[in-house]
């Protein structure tokens, strides 16, 4: 076994998916510890409980801390996930690690709370050409800075919680970003200030990825003013975006959601039904009536408001509320890698 | 030899197999090597692999045969992920019930024929043999000499301790 060549090595570990597994095969010689870090390494999940320093002798510090040694595997990280409670110094090791993790293809920091306020990044990692230079995946909280990366790398699956106003929307969907023409996933907050404006941005998103290779689409519009939308004035604006829709022909799942949900109150000719299925009735009319009115075919899952359907032939089946898009622990990237 | 439907491969100790063309194709490297070759009565030396791997080699080959066309088709994606998730099928898990030395020698030859799926099922009754053991169980079953101190071991054990807190 120990002429086994390197290759053989290399392709054993690829089956050993559990990071037990892998951690052990690194131990057994120090042949085997190179090949087994590398797919240890590939992805990395970090959680920083509360209270933790940089200066703590936890085993997720001290781990950080070997990332950004002479000793460093960061350029072996594929995938990343970073959430939990992060300090300002913190902030610095997590940088230092992004700045070695060259290989790096997705990151999940929509989790990641930076203590004393947001992630602030020097204005040069965006234009910098090393700096996750491949990354096609993107999961966080920041508007402004999911736009600045967004703008020079190869993004092709992205999500944005927070929500993001008209010229950030504008800037992440310039003509010469890589978004018009790669994005496969898009999954993003849009500020506006009424129904109407939804709709607008819905008109402008679409015009400008009609090229794009566009499978999954998740807007969810938030009122920067309080009080809500009808559920009328929401009839009509999904009824208004169903035109802009039509240019999207790649797109497999969609999902419309206006933050607060506008409310729908059940009325009186309806007493069998209680209010939550009085609710889930006319949002599945309105499904229906957005797909058939507006000969969506290619579509195959569509979510409104709190509900969301498969599509097969002309019949819409329920899928649980815990598959919508809309919440925020989802991202349709993981599902589709296999993770 | 008329049969240009079949070849005669001729392992490291002289021993010949006479095998169909469509068999041995599964072989990348033979596959080249019979189109750079043509048409000919020759036998194909195979100078690295021994009878008894050859033949098993064949057998696996013959048993898959009708699975070859797959391997022809584009490469998607997903592939791979698919085949790392696969469940390894009881004929296969049959086929590599021998002896270890001849596993691995079996894998090794699949290696150099190029032959990937026997490769990946080799590959992957290793990795199910590995899971769940610990580092010296690892080496004891390979027979693989530990080359680290006892100190490096310690303190790679204690900076692995991340992975398995996951």
């Amino acid at each position: 076994m120990d002429g086994l060549p390197e290759e053989l090595i290399c392709r054993i570990c690829d089956f050993l998916e559990s990071a037990g597994a892998l951690s052990a095969v690194m131990l057994v010689c120090k042949r085997w510890y190179m090949r087994g870090s590398r797919n240890l390494h590939q992805r990395i999940v970090i959680n920083l409980l509360p209270g933790l320093n940089i200066n703590s002798s936890a085993t997720v510090i001290r781990f950080m801390k070997r990332l950004v040694s002479p000793l460093s595997t960061a350029h072996f990280i594929h995938h990343l996930t970073l959430s939990g409670f992060a300090t300002l110094d913190m902030q610095e090791l997590i940088l230092d690690i992004l700045g070695r993790a060259r290989a790096l293809r997705s990151l999940d920091m929509h989790a990641l709370q930076i203590l004393q306020g947001g992630m602030l990044l020097p204005h040069e990692v965006f234009t910098s050409e090393t700096f996750m230079w491949n990354l096609s995946a993107l999961n966080a909280s920041s508007a402004q800075f999911c736009v600045s990366l967004s703008h020079s790398r190869p993004i092709a699956a992205l999500r944005v919680h927070e929500p993001m106003d008209d010229a950030l929307l504008r800037r992440l969907t310039c003509p010469e970003g890589p978004l018009a023409t790669r994005i496969i996933s898009l999954e993003l907050a849009l500020s506006v200030d009424s129904a109407a404006t939804a709709v607008t941005r819905m008109a402008y998103l679409a015009s400008r990825l009609a090229e794009a290779p566009l499978r999954t689409l998740a807007l969810q519009f938030v009122l920067d003013r309080p009080g809500a939308v009808t559920w009328t004035e929401f009839e009509h604006a999904v009824g208004e975006m169903g035109a802009s829709l039509r240019s999207l022909q790649n797109l497999r799942s969609l999902s419309l959601v206006i933050r607060p949900d506008p409310i729908i109150i059940a009325t009186p000719n309806q007493p069998s039904a209680s209010g939550d299925q009085y609710r889930e009735v006319v949002t599945k009319q309105l499904a229906e009536k957005l797909v058939t009115e507006n000969a969506l075919n290619w579509l195959e899952r569509v979510e409104l408001r709190w509900h969301g359907w498969t599509i097969r032939g002309r019949e819409l089946e329920p899928f649980p509320r815990t598959e919508l898009l809309r919440l925020p622990h989802r991202w349709r990237f993981a599902d589709s890698d296999g993770r | 030899m008329g049969d240009s439907n079949r070849l005669t491969l001729v392992a490291s100790d002289g021993g010949k197999f006479v095998v169909d063309k469509e068999v041995v194709q599964m072989s990348v490297l033979l596959k080249n090597m019979i189109e750079d070759l043509g048409e000919t009565d020759e036998s194909i030396p195979i100078p690295n692999v021994t009878s008894p791997v050859l033949t098993k080699v064949i057998e696996f080959c013959e048993n898959h045969r009708t699975d070859a066309a797959r391997t022809d088709g584009p490469n998607v994606d997903g592939d791979d992920a698919r085949m790392r998730t696969a469940v390894v099928s009881d004929w296969d898990r049959q086929f590599f019930d021998v002896d270890q030395d001849l596993m691995f020698e079996i894998i090794v030859a699949a290696n150099y024929l190029d032959i990937k799926s026997l490769v990946d099922v080799g590959c992957k009754v290793v990795a199910d043999m590995i899971k769940g053991k610990s580092p010296q169980e690892i080496r004891d079953l390979f027979d693989i000499v530990n080359d680290f101190s006892p100190e490096e071991e310690a303190a790679l054990r204690k900076e692995n301790e991340w992975a398995n807190d996951r």
